[in-house]
């Protein structure tokens, strides 16, 4: 017999504060500004070109992709002009059209559309199609190859492949500041830790994000990376490095509490973080690629629905 | 606002900043100045990031630019991409079309062309070692340049 349920829900507890999806979104949205304004500044027309090229075929993809599978249309709440706008500042600023149009497509279709839409998929679809990409077209999302024609005022060289190819010495010279304030070479909106720092502590202050992912996950960041520090200062760098250096501020404010792929219980936020964190220095310190977040989110989304178990229990 | 004035909102942004996105990479396209600035060389033991701005200028190393770009000397025609004479793979009798722009073909027979990769090499540890500069030569030292 076919089953009835039309619609599955997870368990208590919820949490509502009276809004709606596109309010959720549009505050999202709002707390990037800070970062688009940020890669407008450093990394001029060309990023303004990927981000609303970014956006605007997230829109158009979502609305053709449910238009055809025959579902309700809801590009008005928001969340496609999210997820593009997320892959976007993710890329380089010189990424071409069709890397762009190929990985917002991703991120609707594979991403979110086939596993029902907004609030269905696992993963967050934007780090998802970044890694399908960069899996696909490592080249180009290679930072020092894809931004080779920028003259920069600042160390003209990716931090985190500089630590990975040559040591920690390569990068000592790099002051934290700059790192902060977006003097470095990475992606269109991740990197100035300031806009970052300033677009998290609004969706948390607006009660769209919840603390405890972004804290636990810098806080996973910061604690791993210490334990190699204090064990081999020569060969790894230091917290304060990695937390302000690539994707890591992004992935703990704007990646990782992803609604539907992150938990919702207080325990398995801080669990689901701290992994995040912890991983993405294993993968940094020990692993293959230079910047970790990326797989690292996926991974604690993967996660997800089993630490979010760990709740209290009926007593029967 | 209504989800229909939502939808309607949305698909006139997405339109617009279409339009944006078409003006800036058909008006401003991303392209290589005359005098590079960084160059990456994807070799088969990783990449190796150049700074072309860093060695040439005047706040940097300084070097001129026949320092390097080395054929023919004190002659400005020398100012012509590298792999324009030093090709990927170089093929038994055949001469790159940039050499033939200035010599016969029976003037260059017998000349012994490095292809890119070790004119590059070449260049990168000779001026190293002689000025005692920057990252060191020899096969412990790969490191030091390549990004495996």
């Amino acid at each position: 017999m076919l089953s009835s349920k039309q619609f599955i829900v997870s368990h208590a507890p919820f949490w509502h504060n009276g809004t709606a999806v596109h309010y959720r979104n549009y505050n999202w949205l709002l707390a990037l500004a800070p970062a688009v304004a940020a890669g407008l500044t450093y990394f001029g027309v060309p990023a303004l070109g990927v981000i609303c090229l970014a956006v605007s075929s997230a829109i158009l993809w979502e609305g053709l992709i449910t238009k055809l599978s025959g579902r309700q249309v809801n590009v008005g709440d928001g969340n496609a002009a999210l997820v593009g706008l997320i892959f976007g500042l993710l890329l380089p600023a010189t990424a071409p059209w069709w890397l762009v149009l190929s990985g917002t497509l991703i991120a609707i279709l594979i991403g979110q559309q086939v596993f029902g839409g907004i609030g269905g998929n696992p993963f967050n679809p934007a780090a998802l199609s970044w890694a399908i990409i960069f899996l696909s077209w490592k080249t180009f999302l290679d930072f020092d190859s894809m931004l080779a024609n920028y003259s920069f005022n600042f160390t003209p060289y990716h931090p985190l492949v500089a630590l990975k190819a040559f040591g920690p010495q390569a990068v000592a010279q790099i002051p934290l500041l700059d790192l902060f304030l977006g003097k470095q070479v990475g992606g269109i909106g991740t990197t100035c830790g300031l806009a970052l720092v300033t677009g998290g502590i609004w969706l948390i202050a607006r009660g769209i994000v919840r603390w405890e992912i972004p804290v636990s996950f810098l806080a996973g960041v910061l604690v791993s990376s210490l334990i190699f520090y204090v064990a081999a200062p020569a060969k790894f760098a230091g917290p304060g490095f990695h937390i302000l250096a690539g994707y890591t501020l992004f992935g703990a404010f704007f990646l990782a509490p992803e609604d539907s792929s992150s938990p919702v219980n207080f325990v398995p936020m801080l669990i689901y973080g701290a992994t995040g964190g912890i991983m993405t220095i294993l993968i940094r310190n020990i692993g293959a690629y230079p910047d970790g977040v990326i797989f690292a989110v996926l991974v604690i989304n993967l996660i997800n629905p089993l630490i979010d178990k760990i709740r209290p229990q009926r007593v029967n | 606002m209504t989800s229909k004035k939502h939808r309607t909102v949305a698909y006139a942004v997405a339109v617009h900043l279409l339009l944006v996105a078409i003006v800036c990479y058909a008006a401003f396209p991303v392209t290589q100045p005359e005098k590079p600035i960084r160059l990456v060389y994807w070799t088969n033991a990783g990449k190796v990031l150049f700074n072309h701005e860093l060695h040439s200028s005047d706040t940097g190393f300084g070097l001129s630019c026949l320092d390097c770009h080395h054929h023919p000397p004190d002659d400005d025609q020398a100012l012509m991409a590298c792999s324009q004479c030093h090709p990927q793979k170089v093929k038994d009798g055949v001469t790159p079309k940039a050499c033939l722009d200035c010599h016969d073909a029976d003037e260059i027979e017998g000349t012994e062309l490095p292809n890119k990769s070790d004119a590059f090499h070449g260049q990168c540890t000779g001026c190293h070692e002689q000025f005692g500069k920057g990252p060191p030569s020899g096969s412990d030292n790969c490191s030091k340049c390549h990004v495996m």
